[in-house]
């Protein structure tokens, strides 16, 4: 019945369990652009009751709009205030809240949406209001993990994050196209199991054994987090009302084991967000095999859930003809972006970083942080269009009482507010540097200082957390450089990922400083940073290019040669670098120098600076005081 | 605060989580302790922990901030203060004040009552959650998160005690002594160390492994899902028990004593993990002396320290990022260096 939903499985199956029981919270879809997810996202709306809530978050929303607040009515008629406006949280009461491209809605937004979500109640404590609401709903959002990695506290507050596979076989996509204009339509047959999946929940029952099973499995897989195993439980149950079982089977128990506990455990479900061709790399093989393992003949929609076509996506499995056409494309692809993202980006008015990158002018000017008309810290009303930012609601009343005041020479009575009276509020967004932490992990690390590295870099983190700034965190070996800590993560994350960092293999630096441009480039649009700081540890070799090439000597040139190039395109993105040398012996002139050069960067070596200095050395470098404040 | 009420999940239902659950009552029976912050992963019962310990708490004896004004503050500076100290005498408990992650700057310190200008013409001031909180606790979940020109304030305010509002034409000063209660998971962002030094108690609660107990925590969270008002008439003795066990601490609370040798203990202690100041061990002796009022009994033992020193010292060691033990082995390994160097 699921099959014209092949790529799309998971998803509908998934959306149709939090239809039947909105304990389970809600559905993260990821996936990349164009498999479908929003439209069946949407789709999914007919599997709740008529009438049932269903409010789409847009990704400009602000603040106030998704937690309710007051509007002025005014506008050459009579001064009122309205009563509290319900936000966006409180009106998906009862229902569905959608958010498409959730990973790209602000920080802030999401942190409110996910407290929120757990706590079942809007707490709104906004310009002269104080209130709650209920607000119990659940979450269907979307996402595309080669846009920006996920937000870890998303993926703990909902049951169910699936993935998308790509659409490739015919029959699907023929489907697709013949639906075209009427978008996707979820089959009647399966709203109406739905439907009567609803009714039998409640008389569904889940034996002892299956609930210490659930909870041994959740101790065994080091699931984070004890309510996890209470999603478990809940999908369980789901499934068997789905399929019209009143006790819950050993299939239902695998099923949740399945769609609950494998997508939480692992460093990350996403690993790699930002590397873009494997979306769902570590994440999709075991749930592939645990699927394999069991295949249930009592479970009908679990029928069609093998897909080996997606299996080729996961560069991993090995190397070949397919894997270098691919990297090769993406290096391609990557090169000719380059460019492009720079000018494509709308860079809002920037202050000037604290220290230029070497070799461009010093400039003076305001060292503070972007002022804006969206969000931080409140400066001052200025007069100004609703349109263009939040109305002040205080200064606008009281340049209209003034206004009257002044006029009729009386105590301010009957003012009426006028559109030039109007004031919107202007903030000051302490916006911070990104410091992008980069580490060598490659073979020939061993060799040189790698604890040393760790130390340093754990140290300017701390630092870096101390000044607010975001701080990010790659490294680089094997087949290529992953974001083990991505911008704002907390420094017990970094700290363990340094720990368990894997070391050996080749050294893809070039992979790495492409990365770097790609985070340097987000980070200005998403965060809005004042500038970007580079602190790379290398030993100033790359042997791993991203063009594939054959024979090791060529592969080193050709590795230099992409070095070079990136450097040169990286260094107009920062505002910083430092360049530190690990190498054991000091070569003078050597490899890493010479990169230091072309990224415009700071070079320092072991030689010239003790190991206890080290730190506050590079700090110093890169902060002469603190930015924006 | 207007609005409706949602059932609470009972303190003495929460399943494990014995450090936290302790932190807690000890913050309850000595609000001087200073807070408490709970930082560990989603899903470990944070937060419903924190709103089940107000519905703990005995009712304030002097109602916040009301009672500290003299009448002619109250009548010419507060008009409306008048107004929302009966309504929260109405309410039960002691105040347990929710500042959320979207609250703007005007209700945290307060400002003009728009409403009461518009409608009356009156300038007229409305106190803001510091003066809510006033005398009780201010609770910030995912405390990690909340925007830096908040933080900046409270900080501000919680080391003075005392919250001063300029803004629209009002000068106004009050008292705003309050505990904080914070909560976060340490993973999605840090907490500044200044921050961090406000709190008295830090404790870290872990996902709870044990099957057994994992098992019983989705039984009781499922019956208090299907019937939240039987799932409370059944806990109801339990929390009647611990209302009566942490009024009766509150009242021992000045009697209990601490013996020279257990104080020079703690000293010790402080000395050996090289803490800085003497937050360390005041907190450390205050904590020690509600455990020994909580379990009924006169003098502070060696003991109770060793039970609350982790919590009472963690946050306040320096950091050496990459040491591979945790601060509260580390405490452990200090007291136990203490026990053998006898």
């Amino acid at each position: 019945m699921i099959r014209p939903f092949l790529g799309l499985r998971d998803p509908l199956f998934a959306l149709s369990l939090l239809a039947i029981d909105p304990h389970l919270k809600g559905v993260l879809i990821g996936g990349p652009s164009g498999t479908g997810k929003s439209a069946l996202a949407r789709a999914a709306r007919v599997l709740w009751p008529e009438g049932t809530p269903f409010v789409e978050v847009p990704l400009h929303c602000t603040l106030e709009r998704l937690v309710g607040g007051r509007a002025l009515f005014g506008g050459g008629q009579r001064a009122s205030i309205s009563p509290p406006n319900k936000g966006l949280l409180a009106r998906a009461h009862g229902g569905v809240l959608f958010v498409d491209d959730i990973h790209l809605l602000p920080l802030p937004l999401l942190a409110v949406l996910v407290q929120t979500l757990s706590s079942g109640e809007v707490c709104l404590e906004r310009e002269g209001l104080s209130c709650r609401y209920p607000s119990r709903f659940v979450l269907v959002a979307t996402f595309n993990p080669q846009e920006a990695p996920l937000p870890e506290l998303l993926l703990h507050s909902v049951a169910f994050t699936v993935q998308t596979h790509t659409l490739r076989d015919l029959e699907t996509r023929m489907y697709l196209a013949g639906q075209q204009g009427q978008g996707l339509i979820i089959p009647a047959d399966i709203v109406q199991s739905v439907q009567e999946a609803r009714r039998i929940l409640p008389q569904v029952n889940l034996v002892e054994k299956h609930l210490r099973e659930l909870c041994a499995v959740a101790t065994r897989m080091g699931v984070e987090g004890n309510r996890c195993e209470f999603f478990a439980v809940r999908c369980a149950r789901a499934n068997a009302a789905l399929h019209r079982r009143v006790p819950v089977t050993r299939g239902d128990v695998d099923l949740a084991i399945r769609l609950v506990y494998l997508p939480r455990v692992g460093e990350s479900v996403l690993p790699g967000g930002e590397s873009g061709d494997q979306p769902a790399e570590g994440h999709q093989p075991p749930q592939r095999k645990a699927s394999n393992e069991q295949p249930r003949p009592d479970q009908p929609a679990e029928a069609h859930w093998e897909n080996p076509n997606s299996r080729d996506g996961n560069r991993s499995a090995g190397g070949g003809e397919a894997d270098g056409q691919r990297s090769a494309a993406r290096a391609r692809q990557l090169f000719r972006d380059l460019p492009l993202a720079g000018g494509q980006v709308e860079i809002p008015e920037l202050p000037e970083p604290g220290r230029p990158a070497m070799g461009s002018p010093v400039q003076g000017g305001r060292r503070g942080g972007l002022l804006n008309f969206r969000g931080g810290r409140y400066i001052r009303a200025v007069p100004g269009s609703p349109a263009r930012g939040r109305v002040d609601v205080l200064a606008t009343l009281k340049a209209a009482a003034l206004d009257h005041a002044i006029r009729s020479r009386q105590a301010a009575q009957g003012w009426r507010v006028q559109p030039h009276h109007v004031h919107i509020k202007q903030f000051e967004r302490k916006s911070g540097w990104l410091f992008l932490f980069v580490v060598d992990a490659s073979g020939s690390m061993v060799l040189n200082h790698l604890d040393a590295a760790r130390q340093a870099a754990l140290q300017l983190l701390q630092q870096a957390y101390i000044h607010r700034d975001r701080v990010a965190l790659l490294t680089f070996q094997g087949e290529g450089a992953k974001l083990v800590l991505p911008p704002g993560g907390g420094i017990s994350r970094a700290r363990r990922a340094l720990q368990v960092m894997r070391t050996g293999g080749r050294t893809p630096l070039s992979d790495a400083l492409s990365k770097c441009m790609t985070l340097a480039v987000r980070a200005r649009q998403r965060w809005q940073v004042a500038g970007t700081v580079l602190v790379l540890f290398t030993d100033g070799r790359a042997n791993q290019p991203l063009q594939p090439v054959k024979g090791r000597d060529a592969r080193k040139e050709a590795a230099w040669r992409e070095v070079q190039q990136l450097a040169l395109h990286l260094r107009s993105h920062l505002d910083a670098a430092v360049v530190f040398d690990v190498r054991v012996l000091h070569i003078p002139g050597g490899p890493a120098e010479q990169l230091a050069r072309w990224l415009g960067a700071t070079y320092l070596h072991f030689s010239q600076t003790g190991r206890k200095t080290l730190a506050a050395q590079v700090a110093g470098l890169v902060r002469p005081g603190p930015p924006g404040r | 605060m207007q609005g409706y009420t949602q059932p609470v999940y009972p303190f003495a239902a929460i399943v494990g989580q014995d450090e936290m659950k302790r932190a807690l009552l000890l913050a309850a029976v000595d609000p001087q302790i200073g807070g408490v912050l709970i930082m560990g992963h989603r899903g470990t019962a944070k937060s419903t922990a924190v709103r089940a310990l107000a519905q703990l708490l005995p009712p304030p004896a002097t109602n916040g901030l009301y009672a500290e004004m003299t009448v002619e503050e109250r009548l010419v500076r507060f008009p409306l203060f008048a107004e929302s100290e009966s309504a929260a005498r109405k309410k039960a408990g002691a105040p347990m004040v929710d500042l959320p992650l979207s609250a703007t700057e005007d209700r945290v310190v307060g400002s003009l009552d728009i409403e009461a200008a518009l409608k009356r013409g009156e300038k007229a001031f409305q106190p803001g959650l510091l003066a809510r909180a006033h005398g009780g606790f201010l609770y910030i979940d995912e405390v990690n998160l909340l925007e830096d020109h908040l933080v900046d304030l409270l900080l501000d305010v919680a080391a003075s005690g005392v919250n001063i509002v300029e803004r629209e034409g009002f000068s106004v000063r009050h008292p705003a002594r309050f505990v904080l209660v914070g909560s976060g998971n340490p993973e999605e962002g840090d907490l500044r160390p200044q921050l961090l030094d406000r709190f008295g108690l830090y404790t870290q609660v872990e996902t709870i492994t044990d099957v057994r107990l994992r098992m019983e925590l989705v039984r009781r969270n499922e019956a208090f899902l299907n019937d939240p008002q039987a799932f409370l008439e059944q806990w109801e003795p339990a929390q009647r028990e611990l209302r009566e066990t942490i009024a009766r601490a509150r009242e021992r609370l000045e009697a209990v004593t601490v013996p020279d040798r257990v104080l020079k203990r703690i000293v010790e202690l402080c000395l050996r993990l090289n803490i800085d100041g003497h937050r360390g061990e005041m907190t450390l002796t205050r904590a020690a002396r509600a455990l020994a009022a909580l379990q009924d009994r006169q003098r502070v033992t060696a003991g109770d320290v060793r039970r609350v020193a982790v919590m009472s010292l963690r946050h306040r060691l320096r950091r050496d990022p990459l040491e591979e033990i945790d601060s509260g082995e580390k405490i452990q390994q200090a007291m136990q260096g203490l026990l053998v160097g006898r």
